[in-house]
This record gives C-alpha cells, sequence and structure tokens, in this order.
C-alpha cells in the first residue's frame, strides 16, 4: 500500500493559503453554472464542493491555443515561446481529471519525444486531487478505476473524513511535497488507515459501478465492421466539444500566421469529429464519412491510445455525455454496439 | 531542452522540374540537424514559414549537408514551396520514420514498385550501396510526362537497376508499355525467398500491387509499403496518423503488409 499522511482541515488549509503567495494555486471557482480552474489568493475564492467543474485542468496544462514559436524573417531567427516561469498548484482537481493528467503524461512526455509546451507546464506543476463525496449522472469513474478516492494519475491525493485531509503520494514529486511540509502531513496511525478505508469502501459504495468496461475494450475488436456505426452516431453534429472538454483529448492543428512583422507558429486543439482532421492534400481521407469518424473516435478513446500508450483514453469523467447537445452517451453507444 | 517543433533553417541550393507538377529541391542544411543522417525511406517536416509544414519523403541518400525533396503542387504547403526560388530559405525538421528496411534485408533481391509521386521515397534506395543483390525497379504513372526522373533511368540501369515503365495512357512519342504497373508485375515470376518487394504510390496502386505481389507467392511480412497520412507535428503528438497501435510518423512511412493488415481496415485498405 501507498503511504498514507494525515492532516488537519486548518493546517492544511492554511499551508496552502500561504504557498498561494509564492507560487500560483488553481482551484476550482465558478460563476453561474460555468465552473473552471482559476488563479486564488486564497481558498476562501474556491469552490471545492462541486462534483466537478466544466474546464478541467488540461485548459491550463495543454491550453487552447499556444505559440510555438516567432520567426523574424528580417534577421532569420528564431525565438521560442517562453515555458512557463512559475510553479503551480491545482487543489481539488477530481481523481478522474487527474487520472486524465496521467494519460496526457504517457502521451506527451512518454515515447520517444517529449512535448515541450506541455513539459515546461507539467514539470513545474503539482496535482492534488480531491476525493469525490457525490457523483453526477454521467460520472463513470467507477468503472474505469479512476475515482472517486484516488486516481491514476497526478501527485497528490486527499481524501477527506470529518475535520481531517488524508493525503496519499501519487508520484515521487507528490512524496517530495509531503515530506517537505512534514509539520503539515503525520505519517497516518493504523486508526487513521482503518477510518481512511471505511471512507474509501463508503463513498465507492455509494458509487455504483455499472459498465462491464473489460467486456466492453474485448468487445470493441469485434466491432469495427459493424453496420452499427452510421445508426449510433447519426445524431453527431460533428461539433467537437466532446474533445475540447474532454480532459484527456490531445490532438492539435497548427496554423502560421503573420503579425507585427514576425511570423508566429500557433497550435491549437483540433478535433477527430471534425470533416477535414484526417483529410490529406489532394483530398484523399481515410474517414471521409461522419460514421467513421464516430468510430474512430471511440476508438481512439478506448482502444488507440491503451494500445500506443498503455492507458486507457477514456477515464470516466462523463462531460462528453454532460456537454453533448445532442445527448449522445458513450455508455450507450458502447454497450449498444 | 531543445524544442523539437522548432525547424532548422534551408536554403535552396537548385530546383529540378521533374514534371508539369513536381520539383526537386537540393536543400542546404545552415544549422545543426537533428540527425545527419537520414535514411531511405524516412520523412522530413518542409516548411514555408508563414504557410505551413508537410511531411516529405527525402529523395536522395543522405551526404550529411543538403537534403533532397522532391514536392507534387498539390495543397496549400506544397504550392508555397513551388514559389519558392534558388536561394530562398525554407525550413525543416526531422528526419522523422522509420524507413525502407534495407539493413534486414542485406542479402535479398529487391523488388522496387512505384506509381506516379510514389517513385521519390524509393529513389534514395536505387541510388544507395545496392551491393551484389539483383533491384527490379516497376514504375508508372499516368501520362509519360509525368514520369518522374525520366533524365536518371540510365544511369539508374547502369547501376545494375533493372528499369521497367508503363503509363496509363500514352502521350506521342511513347514507345513504352501502356497499362497499370500491376500489369507489368503480372508477366514476371518471382523467387519468394530471395525477394522482397518495396511499394510506394497512390492507395490504390497500392491495393493491387500487394495483391499482385502476394498472389506471385510473396510473403506479407517481405512486402513493405510507404503510407501517406495527414500529419501536423511528427513525432506522435499531434494524434492525426494514429491508428490502431501505430503512428505513421513513429512507426512508419514504412510498414511490412503484415503490419498493415493487423491494423483498423481505414488504415490502408490493402
Amino acid at each position: 500500500m501507498r503511504r498514507l499522511y494525515v492532516s488537519d482541515v486548518s493546517s492544511l488549509e492554511g499551508l496552502f493559503n500561504s504557498l498561494a503567495k509564492e507560487k500560483v494555486l488553481y482551484a476550482p471557482t465558478s460563476t453561474g453554472a460555468q465552473s473552471e480552474f482559476s488563479r486564488v489568493n486564497s481558498l476562501t475564492s474556491a469552490n471545492l464542493d462541486l462534483v466537478n467543474v466544466t474546464k478541467s485542468p488540461k485548459f491550463q496544462l495543454l491550453p487552447q491555443t499556444v505559440e510555438m514559436f516567432a520567426y523574424d524573417p528580417r534577421s532569420g531567427s528564431t525565438s521560442s515561446t517562453p515555458e512557463m516561469d512559475v510553479d503551480a498548484i491545482f487543489l481539488g482537481v477530481r481523481p478522474c481529471d487527474a487520472s486524465a493528467i496521467g494519460v496526457l503524461d504517457s502521451v506527451l512526455l512518454g515515447s520517444r519525444f517529449e512535448d515541450p509546451y506541455y513539459a515546461s507546464r507539467r514539470h513545474r506543476s503539482l496535482i492534488v486531487s480531491v476525493a469525490c463525496e457525490r457523483q453526477a449522472q454521467s460520472c463513470f469513474c467507477r468503472d474505469l478505476g479512476t475515482g472517486p478516492v484516488e486516481g491514476t494519475g497526478g501527485d497528490i491525493a486527499l481524501l477527506r473524513v470529518d475535520d481531517v485531509y488524508y493525503a496519499k503520494p501519487v508520484s515521487a514529486k507528490g512524496l517530495d511535497f509531503l515530506r517537505l511540509y512534514q509539520s503539515v502531513f503525520k505519517p497516518a496511525s493504523d486508526g487513521d488507515a482503518s477510518s481512511y478505508e471505511r471512507k474509501r469502501s463508503e463513498l465507492e459504495g455509494t458509487m455504483g459501478s455499472k459498465l462491464k468496461v473489460d467486456a466492453l475494450t474485448k468487445k470493441l475488436r469485434d466491432v469495427y465492421e459493424s453496420q452499427l456505426w452510421p445508426s449510433v452516431s447519426e445524431r453527431c453534429i460533428g461539433c467537437g466539444i466532446c474533445s475540447f472538454f474532454c480532459p484527456t483529448c490531445y490532438c492539435f492543428d497548427t496554423i502560421d500566421e503573420y503579425r507585427s512583422g514576425l511570423c508566429r507558429r500557433m497550435r491549437g486543439w483540433d478535433s477527430c469529429s471534425y470533416c477535414d482532421f484526417s483529410r490529406m492534400a489532394g483530398g484523399l481521407d481515410p474517414r471521409p464519412t461522419k460514421d467513421r469518424r464516430f468510430r474512430h473516435r471511440v476508438f481512439h478513446k478506448w482502444s488507440y491510445v491503451l494500445e500506443a500508450f498503455g492507458v486507457n483514453a477514456c477515464v470516466g469523467c462523463g462531460r462528453c455525455i454532460s456537454l453533448c447537445p445532442v445527448n449522445i452517451d458513450i455508455r450507450e453507444v458502447l454497450t449498444s454496439l | 531542452m531543445k524544442n523539437l517543433y522548432i525547424p532548422s533553417p534551408a536554403r535552396i541550393e537548385s530546383i529540378k522540374d521533374e514534371t508539369e507538377d513536381t520539383k526537386t529541391f537540393k536543400l542546404r542544411l545552415l544549422s545543426q540537424f537533428e540527425s545527419l543522417e537520414v535514411k531511405p525511406g524516412q520523412f522530413v517536416m518542409v516548411g514555408a514559414l508563414g504557410v505551413g509544414e508537410a511531411p516529405i519523403s527525402v529523395s536522395a541518400p543522405s551526404d550529411g549537408e543538403t537534403l533532397q525533396v522532391t514536392v507534387r503542387r498539390i495543397g496549400r504547403v506544397t504550392n508555397a514551396l513551388h514559389e519558392a526560388r534558388a536561394g530562398d530559405v525554407l525550413h525543416v525538421r526531422g528526419p522523422y520514420g522509420r524507413g525502407w528496411p534495407l539493413e534486414r534485408v542485406e542479402d535479398k533481391d529487391l523488388i522496387l514498385v512505384g506509381g506516379g509521386i510514389g517513385l521519390a521515397p524509393l529513389r534514395p534506395v536505387v541510388l544507395s550501396d545496392l551491393g551484389a543483390r539483383k533491384v527490379a525497379l516497376f514504375y508508372g504513372a499516368r501520362v509519360p510526362s509525368l514520369l518522374l526522373y525520366r533524365d536518371e533511368f540510365r544511369a539508374w540501369g547502369s547501376r545494375g537497376v533493372e528499369v521497367n515503365l508503363t503509363v496509363d495512357r500514352p502521350e506521342p512519342g511513347w514507345d513504352g508499355k501502356v497499362g497499370v504497373v500491376t500489369k507489368l508485375l503480372e508477366e514476371r515470376k518471382f523467387d519468394r525467398d530471395r525477394s522482397v518487394a518495396f511499394v510506394c504510390g497512390p492507395p490504390v496502386m497500392i491495393k493491387f500491387t500487394v495483391r499482385a505481389l502476394l498472389s506471385k507467392g510473396l510473403r506479407a511480412g517481405e512486402v513493405y509499403v510507404s503510407l501517406e497520412s495527414r500529419m501536423r507535428c511528427g513525432v506522435g503528438k499531434c494524434g492525426h496518423c494514429h491508428f490502431g497501435s501505430k503512428h505513421v510518423c513513429l512507426d512508419g512511412p514504412v510498414f511490412s503488409v503484415e503490419e498493415v493488415m493487423s491494423l483498423p481496415g481505414e488504415f490502408a485498405p490493402l
């Protein structure tokens, strides 16, 4: 078992409030129906009770648009965009979204190349998740093992029980942090450990598991050629909201533009739901129809990333379900195929 | 940390018109490239800053200082490249991907099959050190004036490469074969234990060429194809060329037919 630490609520809040002065502290905030991670000066302006924020930390770690570099045609020099130059803490990330950061780490930091824009932000960020007390109708982290108490990514996982927080390191960076602030995080006693486990089973028990993920993943191999793709994708309008709000969707497009005498190469999120996502110069396109693009999205999420990077790219956060303008539910799609 | 997305400047040393829509650019690198050794079948991202960049196969063996790419005018970026003049500076990144498995098949005879612009990634194979093996090239284009590297075929012949040409439609002055490239293969016998095939061309040509080669007895693991995909990064991050467990940019663009058959059907309709 990973090591367990314990802190009373007021010491933990005091620590993050003081860290907000020397680092950037991001925490969930809400305005009306909109919620996101914003920079806060103290936790009094944060809202840690939301089931989840609409905009996951992907909006900060892998921003929607990034300037990759600027080229000056007169001097012939190229300047890279400055990297994030301050340490950040994301507090109150839900376990599903912490798991999603684990997926982004595998894709963008792993394999043979490291994406410098994601790396500069991720390496300077500490991801602290807080266990969920409630779930939305669209949540299905229990089915995927990505919540509701501990995720599979991020750095530290917190669970609140009455007036204490239990803290588990998820990464070496998380463990270093807990050790650095040993006046706040004390090693847990046996009594603490059983209280932690009691709360964990209670939360997991209230959030039932319905999808048989292993069976669905196996079934996917046989449904690639299914005749049902046109009907399950019929309602899709190709708007790309599912990709944009998905905490693991990382695909990007690039575009060059001239501004103030400099040529800037920008990159921005792309979506495999868009009709030109796979179209090549000259018009050749392996996915010219909506049902093929829809199938690709399902396979990329549930099969291809797993095959190529060893992690499932769906973390069960349910945003693609709750935000879809035509009420497509990936759980229904997977079970109906 | 070096930013892998920042391209290196390269001056256009010369431009050769190959056909009405295709040019070969010889580029001289003005700064250190990622790797000076470019293997036949690998590609580079070639960019015209202000317009964009596109993945283009290298079309000559590497000499460590210059790089050749043969570019067909087909879209936004390649149009901009065709507007460039000798002396202009382009921007390149790479080399990326896995090329033809020349080392693995060192003792085998080579069957090279190209269609149209698909001869470009095969040219570095023709021009590399071929040793004692036999090399037969089968190359087709829509019309004779669209055959690439026409002025080089004689020299390729004296390197020991057997050059077989065909066109879909003849033009005045053409006294060679007429028909699709698979017709050239039908007339031939291949020793399945000694032969390896490298194929590049449009998808429909690849499909029928692979079928023809397999029906001639070649094994799926000994037939290699170079595939195309939209891509933006070249390093497995942008998601565009990801099919099944493979990325065209990282694991390809050269794949064995055996590998292709284990991938999702839309990846390469064989």
